[in-house]
């Protein structure tokens, strides 16, 4: 440096760079803005971000619990239905159990003393269980036995279809098909 | 390039990082906003599947509660017979309480692939001879005792003496399997 310090502002400086043109005064300007704006539009979108995240896993669990709660629901569907289907094959089985005893009592009771049972055949149909071919062989039995076996029957609740008689000598012999009527 | 140009680039870009921040931000935003909205929709509908489940069960319920009862009532006398032996051990001890003479008896037990619910079952052929009133009963014991047994065929005839009868029944004693897995349509 020069002993003697010389102030010239009157000749433009050497060292430094030209003034840029006004226009690049929107720079910091615009720079100034967007910290504002993309700090409030970054806060703003933040805060959404986790509202709508928080209410996503909310609305999630919720639909777990409820897909859980109908998985349950439908587990005791399959199990009523399993049970339906039981309970109906077991019915069918049912059907055709019911009790052959009464109708042998019924008959021999509704008989007059004089009437004997030759011989009684009860004998399930193979398709439908729960119908009965019956035949009965009487010895000294007339058409009115005919009558009082149908009418015993009938207290039983079942009904006779296709019923044949024959008479040979001294036995009659009534042949038919009961079925049972729901009440 | 001088310094203040420099400057101005710098910040410029720092500028256009904002923006894209602030772009990406939102558009982040706006996609958990979408999924959060999904997410709502879905349980809506899970909602609306789980009340629809609710109702067919409601439904269901009602419409075979009589069945289920049925069931329900059956499933001990159903459990009581599990194997051929149980079945031919109590069938004995009815003849043997009745005090008739048996004449013939044959047992045999049969599988059966297609029945799932009645897999096995004691068939049977009885001949048994004794007083009219006695035979009767026997068998109304037989049916009392063992009401899931389905006699197939019952011939009752004259015994030796006019107070006699011989009865020969046919019957089917099932062993029935409550644990059976349905598919519904067997």
């Amino acid at each position: 440096m020069s002993k003697y310090l010389c102030h010239d502002f009157k000749s433009p400086r050497s060292d430094t760079s030209p003034r840029l043109p006004s226009t690049f005064m929107a720079v910091p300007i615009m720079f100034l803005i967007s910290l504002v704006a993309g700090g409030y539009f970054n806060v703003t979108s933040y805060l959404d971000y986790r509202t709508a995240s928080i209410n996503r896993d909310n609305w999630k669990q919720e639909q777990a619990s409820l897909v859980a709660e109908k998985e349950k629901t439908e587990a005791e569907k399959g199990v009523a239905l399993k049970q339906k289907t039981k309970a109906e094959k077991l019915a069918q089985w049912v059907e055709g159990t019911r009790a052959l005893q009464p109708i042998s009592v019924s008959i021999a009771r509704c008989l007059n003393p004089e009437v004997t049972v030759g011989e009684m055949s009860l004998e399930r149909s193979l398709e439908i269980p729960s119908q009965i071919i019956m035949t009965v062989r009487l010895n000294n039995g007339n058409i009115d036995e005919i009558g009082r076996i149908q009418q015993s029957i009938g207290s039983l609740n079942y009904r006779a279809y296709n019923s044949q008689q024959s008479k040979a000598g001294e036995a009659l012999e009534y042949r038919t098909m009961l079925v049972w009527q729901q009440m | 390039m001088n310094g203040k140009k420099l400057a101005c680039v710098i910040l410029i870009m720092i500028v256009a990082s904002i923006a894209y921040g602030t772009q990406i931000m939102g558009q982040r935003a706006k996609a958990m906003r979408d999924e959060a909205e999904t997410s709502e929709n879905e349980r809506r509908a899970a909602s609306n599947e789980l009340e629809v489940s609710k109702i067919s069960l409601t439904k269901l319920n009602d419409d075979t509660k009589d069945l289920r009862n049925f069931l329900k009532a059956w499933e001990p006398v159903a459990q009581r017979i599990q194997t051929g032996q149980e079945a031919e051990q109590l069938l004995l001890s009815i003849l043997r309480d009745s005090g008739i003479l048996t004449i013939s008896q044959k047992f045999e037990v049969k599988t059966s692939q297609t029945n799932l619910l009645i897999p096995k079952s004691l068939q049977g052929t009885l001949i048994v001879q004794g007083e009219y009133n006695k035979v009767l009963n026997w068998m109304g014991d037989f049916e009392r005792k063992l009401p899931l047994a389905r006699i197939t065929s019952c011939r009752l005839k004259q015994g030796e003496t006019g107070r006699q009868a011989n009865i020969e029944i046919h019957f089917d004693i099932p062993m029935v399997d409550l644990d059976a897995k349905f598919d519904d349509t067997k």
